[in-house]
């Protein structure tokens, strides 16, 4: 067999046509095989081996080398085909017209079929525009944009309402509908059980305990932080109880949002007596017990409103208070140690602990305080018990949500560590989509930075905290809970649960004094 | 997972000036200056610049590379007709002028694509991430028997790499990067392709040694070191940019998220790998070829071995 | 209960990719946007716009506007000088392309046709009279568009040139425009020299009544049709007329040789026609506006009636706005010049013939004119993806204009201005490139795009007088 070869300078043709050649000379009579590269170095060492001899031209990585193999009468016919196409191939066709066109509005989108809901995570300033237009086309809206006016927010809503719709959010950070996680989600089963929240880490937190305590979601709605304020009225809690309440698959609902002003609560709570399910209300801050009644069960946090949700839904009755951890601490305080410090990435976490710390402690310092806690004058340093929303828009201005980006609570961790009062830091680990693939490749080496940096003064510290995840997150819940653990930092099962045990360590080495 | 993707802005926000095409995104190793238009195709025209180096424009449905520009896929067409290869240009921070064709491509409101391989944790000892790696190579597999075989250099290159690669792998397992780097250089140009099979292949192999290296600087080292020894002169201009691409850690978007994908352990690997298979003709499968072998070397780092 | 939980629906997703991603690994189905700040990011007019999406007024308006323009029916029913049809046509007036545009503002190729209709009118003696006398300000200036009528290029018309009467069979309504010349030197590229000057005078003496006799016999000609089976021969009816003009002339040579006209007379007038590929037109764009006309004047109509640009800048209207043209700096044409020609002798994009545009024609129905595709540069498939990618700005397709590349179905017609701001996706037009200087001609033919900032202006103007 024969072996023929031929050199065209300076042609540029993509893989696909260089492939769509070698195929189509290959097919052609007399011959067996062909190949069309470059002529690079290689390549031509390679044809050498192959018992061709191209030493005596030069060419170079840029040109193109045709090769047939073959009869001897058809190479040259074969080199002359290969020409032939080249040449034609110069006017490349262009973008295929039959591929639909990418949507660039709305409206556009909704020409390629039906949809019912428009997830908006546009800068705040355009949002409520885009939100305005998937209304009136007659979508529900997520709307996870921040800096949306509160002004907006009514007309929106009440647009919203007119038409039988639902805005969740705005700053609505988390729903689940349908199964399908939005924006900053975990994966969980889908089960009876159905929630509505103005709290995004609220929500997550909730749906996630429900996941690892068996049981499974129907339906999460977020309203929007904003939404129970007496501006808007509750406007999309209301819609989505009402929704939940005659959603075939819902059997229990659960409520979570801070407590609203007495009217909307009143108006919240009166439609959720309506209801015909049994509902779980946790109004973080509020007296739970005063809540309750009928169908109507108070919780105090919110892994009291995933058990009882989740107790309701097995047709049992709810149990009223968390168990407490029970948990050994193999840590030793000196007697300067004794403040709890929470580093938290989500708001609602930082919230809840801000509550149930104050029950313990007097001088309980936050960024966003509650009840008798105190504000934090420079929320750049602690004093006295203090728990920091390292989500809040003095840390996240111009860096991203620290539920992505460690580094400033890594860094603050190490600062903690140089003050001689400090006992225990307290953190969250939130997983599920939207957050960091692998927090705790980020958390180990701080903790291990902040343990020898307290070392060096001859102090241990407490590292105590809880993930908020499932087992279907993409983080791998029980890798993230076993690197976490190894590098010795004290997992519990729930935000509360965490706030706790901090409590009983700090309480312990008092009483030890 | 970015939650700081720059939201895309209107580069010609009421100005007046004419609707030119606009970028929608841009690779984190795009340079500037004075370039040449080198080559234009149905979805891609590729810019020569000073130094060998390389600017590829893409039709917005295309994925990023990191020397790469996506434009608007309504402006695409006409950028595409409207110029030539040989057609002189300007690439500067803010837009992209060709004077000959009275055409600016605006890259006010692009937004920067980099993935950063190193940052992505490998852990073999987690079950997925070694699923995720045979599910990877069993599609591979299925895919390369689905080719077809006539073409007489992709022979030729099989039976070249059949030789090599034993040799390879132990360069890699051992970290012998004086060895490795021997042997990828008698792969750089070699085989089909304006990017050459070899060349696609070491680039994924790449892509599988800097994943998961930040904070192991033996075999950030290693990557590094071996990225420096490569003889990039012996291939295509076009090639040698996705190469330099590479040697900077920094690969196309398919290549890169498939490798993140199988790191992670998730369960998008097959739709990842169908995506990064899709590159080219040959060039998707030989990169994805690259990674897996690679990964694979890595794997069995685990396991003791003799060190020469 | 809400619509909320409805199964089997797709997700809308403005913004972040990332969330798309997750919504397609959880196996839904989710369309992401290839989101840009619409109305050039004013949030105000943002804000304006997305009150008017679906607005129902809004679309009542446009369904009543939208039907009488396809409902229309131009027919070409005669002949007749400007100066006697065009409704409130002055004695001393002329008639320009585009917006309202002073004289001393008027770019090289219309200032050039200024002078040559007042040489044609003898109301000046020479150019320089003419200049002196256009400067004075003593002829009343005008866009052909508040008088009825339509001119390609400088698109102007004087009192005494003859004009084409279009009248349309479902109002009654007529429309005009002028005689077209052919291509070289002529007056709509600003030439005026004698032989443009005797040129204008045969088609007013001896061409206008020969077409009025033959017309006479012939009796209306249905203007849709002859467009229609056009299309389906390679013509888009604006930048290629060439089978319409050959269709226009089959209709009217029977009649022509059945007039008692001289034979002498009528050879000159046929092989005038039968030599101008273009001599269609200034008919299609007559039909146009005709159609167009019936939609215009409709409350809250969003539908765009006219554009059209004076050679300094591109004016639209709307039906919905009554007579009020919104504006922007008309942008240079993308095309291919002929030899010896570049960008930088090309003025800036002119004439009323984006009327064609307008009523779904030129460059909305470019798939059927692969001929025209190579002329302006491009290729069969992009004029595919042209004429589809602007269905995303219109109300409908026109199916009276069916092309045969996208499978019969009819061109898209009846640009709404909300999705054109809503979308970026500007109307693409199809035109010649004048040279800058008056009278050099035609430069070259390539592709232009209505500028956004008419459409943001336009839109701004209908939400106010819609109100929320």
């Amino acid at each position: 067999m024969a072996m023929q070869y031929q050199i065209i300078p300076k042609a540029y043709r993509d893989s696909v046509a260089l492939m769509q050649l070698s195929s189509a000379l290959t097919q052609m009579p007399g011959i067996a095989q062909a190949s069309a590269v470059m002529a690079t170095p290689n390549n031509v060492e390679l044809l050498r081996e192959a018992g061709l001899d191209p030493g005596t031209v030069s060419a170079g990585p840029n040109d193109l080398l045709i090769v047939v193999q073959g009869e001897e009468a058809a190479l040259a016919p074969a080199l002359a085909e290969a020409q032939r196409r080249l040449s034609s191939q110069s006017a490349a066709p262009a973008s295929p017209a039959d591929e639909p066109m990418i949507a660039r509005s709305i409206v556009m989108a909704l020409e390629q079929g039906p949809a019912n809901l428009a997830l908006i995570s546009t800068p705040g300033e355009y949002a409520a525009a885009e939100a305005l237009k998937a209304l009136n086309v007659g979508l529900n809206v997520m709307l996870f944009s921040d800096n949306v006016s509160a002004a907006d927010e009514v007309m929106l809503k009440r647009h919203a309402q007119a038409r039988g719709l639902i805005v969740m959010g705005p700053d609505c950070g988390t729903a689940i509908i349908n199964g399908v996680p939005l924006a900053f989600a975990n994966v969980v089963q889908r089960g009876a059980i159905g929630c509505v929240a103005a709290s995004g880490t609220g929500l997550q937190e909730v749906t996630a305990l429900i996941d690892r305590l068996g049981q499974g979601i129907s339906q999460a709605i977020g309203t929007g932080g904003h939404d129970l304020s007496v501006e808007v009225g509750g406007i999309s809690m209301l819609q989505g109880l009402a929704d939940l309440a005659v959603a075939a698959d819902t059997e229990v609902i659960v409520l979570i949002s801070k407590p609203p002003a007495p009217a909307i609560a009143e108006r919240i709570l009166s439609a959720a007596r309506a209801c015909g399910k049994p509902v779980v209300v946790n109004f973080l801050g509020a007296d739970h017990r005063a809540l309750s009644g009928g169908n109507i069960h108070g919780v105090r946090t919110l892994e009291d409103a995933a058990r009882a949700a989740v107790a309701l839904a097995q047709g049992k009755a709810p149990q009223v208070e968390s168990r407490p951890a029970a948990q050994s601490v193999p840590v030793t305080l000196n007697k300067t140690q004794r403040y709890v410090r929470g580093l938290y990435s989500g708001g609602t976490f930082c919230f809840e602990a801000t509550l149930l710390l104050q029950e313990a402690f007097d001088d309980v310092w936050a960024n966003t305080p509650t009840g008798r806690a105190h504000r934090l004058e420079d929320v750049w340093s602690s004093r006295g018990h203090t728990l920091v929303d390292l989500g809040d828009d003095v840390f996240t201005r111009g860096r991203p949500h620290p539920m992505i980006d460690h580094r400033l609570r890594n860094e603050r961790m190490v600062r903690e560590a140089e003050d001689p009062e400090l006992a225990v830091i307290l953190l969250d680990v939130v997983l599920g989509f939207g957050s960091h693939p692998d927090p705790a490749a980020e958390i180990v080496p701080a903790i291990e930075a902040a343990r020898s940096r307290a070392a060096r003064d001859g102090r241990e510290i407490a590292f105590v905290g809880h993930i908020c995840g499932t087992h279907g997150d993409p983080q791998n819940l029980q890798q993230q809970t076993a690197r976490l653990s190894l590098a010795g930092m004290l997992l519990t099962e729930s935000n509360a649960q965490a706030v706790r045990l901090a409590h009983r360590i700090v309480a312990a080495a008092k009483a030890h004094r | 997972m970015e939650l700081n993707e720059p939201i895309m802005t209107m580069a010609h926000a009421g100005t007046g000036k004419p609707l030119g095409p606009s970028a929608l995104s841009r690779g984190v190793l795009v340079g500037r200056g004075p370039g040449i238009v080198h080559s234009v195709f149905a979805q891609a025209v590729n810019i020569g610049f000073a130094e060998n180096r390389a600017v590829v424009l893409l039709d917005g449905r295309r994925p990023n590379v990191p020397h790469g520009i996506r434009i608007a896929p309504h402006a695409w067409a006409q950028l595409h007709d409207s110029v030539q290869a040989g057609d002189e240009c300007t690439l500067c921070d803010h837009e992209l002028c060709f004077p000959g064709r009275a055409l600016r491509v605006a890259l006010g409101g692009a937004c920067v694509w980099r993935l950063d391989l190193a940052v992505h944790s490998l852990d073999w000892s987690d079950a997925r991430v070694l699923m995720a790696h045979a599910a990877a190579q069993a599609g591979l597999r299925r895919y390369t028997d689905s080719l077809p075989r006539h073409d007489l250099m992709r022979a030729r290159f099989s039976r070249r790499m059949t030789t090599v690669l034993p040799a390879l792998e132990l360069a890699l397992r051992t970290l012998h990067a004086e060895q490795a780097g021997m042997h990828l250089n008698a792969l750089i140009g070699l085989g089909c392709g304006l990017t050459p099979s070899g060349d696609d292949f070491i680039i994924g192999c790449l892509a599988g040694l800097a994943v998961g290296t930040r904070g192991d600087t033996v075999r950030a080292a290693f990557a590094r070191r071996l990225a420096g020894s490569l003889e990039r002169a012996g291939t295509t201009l076009i090639s040698r940019q996705h190469l330099s691409d590479a040697c900077h850690l920094q690969f196309a978007q398919p290549l890169a998220e498939l490798t993140v994908a199988i790191a992670g352990g998730g369960c998008d690997v097959g739709q990842r790998l169908n995506a990064a298979l899709g590159v080219g003709a040959y060039s998707g499968a030989d990169g994805v070829a690259g990674l897996l072998f690679a990964l694979q070397a890595r794997r069995d780092q685990a396991a003791p071995i003799a060190v020469h | 209960m809400s619509t909320l939980f409805l199964p089997g629906q797709a997700i809308i997703n403005v913004g972040l990719r990332s969330f798309a991603e997750t919504i397609d690994r959880a196996g839904a189905q989710v369309v992401q946007l290839e989101w840009q700040p619409p109305a050039g990011g004013d949030r105000a007019l943002g804000m304006q716009l997305a009150a008017l999406v679906n607005h129902p007024r809004v679309e009542q308006a446009n369904q009543r506007a939208y039907a009488a323009y396809l409902e229309a029916q131009p027919m070409l029913t005669g002949v007749a000088r400007a100066g006697e049809v065009l409704p409130a046509f002055g004695p001393r007036m002329l008639l320009h392309a585009g917006p309202p545009i002073a004289f001393e503002q008027m770019c090289g190729p219309m200032q050039g046709a200024i002078f040559g209709a007042i040489l044609h009118e003898g109301w000046a003696s020479d150019v320089n009279g003419a200049r002196q006398l256009a400067a004075s300000g003593k002829v009343a200036l005008a866009p052909c568009h508040h008088h009825g009528a339509v001119g390609p290029m400088a698109g102007v018309i004087s009192p005494s040139m003859p004009v084409w009467i279009v009248e349309n069979a479902a109002n009654g309504k007529r429309a005009f425009s002028n005689f077209n010349e052919g291509l070289g030197k002529v007056l709509r590229f600003g030439a005026h020299n004698r032989e443009v000057l005797e040129r204008l005078r045969w088609m007013a003496d001896a061409l206008a009544p020969v077409m009025s006799a033959v017309l006479a016999k012939h009796g209306p000609l249905e203007l849709k049709p002859l467009i229609a089976q056009a299309l389906h021969m390679g013509d888009e009816c604006h930048n290629r007329n060439a089978a319409a003009s050959s269709l226009l002339l089959k209709k009217l040579v029977p009649a022509a040789l059945m007039s008692n006209l001289p034979q002498s007379q009528l050879g000159e007038a046929l092989s005038f026609i039968a030599g101008n590929d273009h001599f269609f037109l200034n008919l299609s764009m007559a039909a146009c506006k005709a159609m167009l006309d019936a939609a215009h004047g409709l409350a809250g109509s969003s539908l765009v009636t006219a554009m059209a640009r004076n050679g300094v800048r591109f004016g639209i209207r709307l039906s919905g706005t009554g007579d009020e043209w919104f504006e922007a700096p008309a942008l240079p044409v993308d095309g291919l010049y002929f030899p010896g020609y570049g960008p930088q002798d090309a003025a800036a994009d002119l004439g009323d013939s984006a009327i064609t545009e307008t009523a779904g024609l030129g460059g909305f129905a470019m798939a059927g004119s692969p001929a025209i595709v190579q002329f302006v540069g491009g290729t069969p498939a992009q004029a595919i993806a042209n004429t589809l990618s602007m269905t995303h700005i219109t109300l409908g397709r026109n199916h009276a204009f069916t092309l045969p590349a996208i499978n019969f179905s009819g061109t898209p017609a009846g640009i709404d201005a909300r999705k054109v701001l809503d979308t970026g996706i500007g109307p693409i037009i199809n035109t010649g490139m004048a040279h800058r200087q008056a009278g050099v001609g035609q430069i070259g033919a390539g592709i232009t795009r209505a500028p956004l900032e008419c459409f943001a202006r336009a839109i701004a103007a209908l939400a106010a007088r819609v109100g929320p």
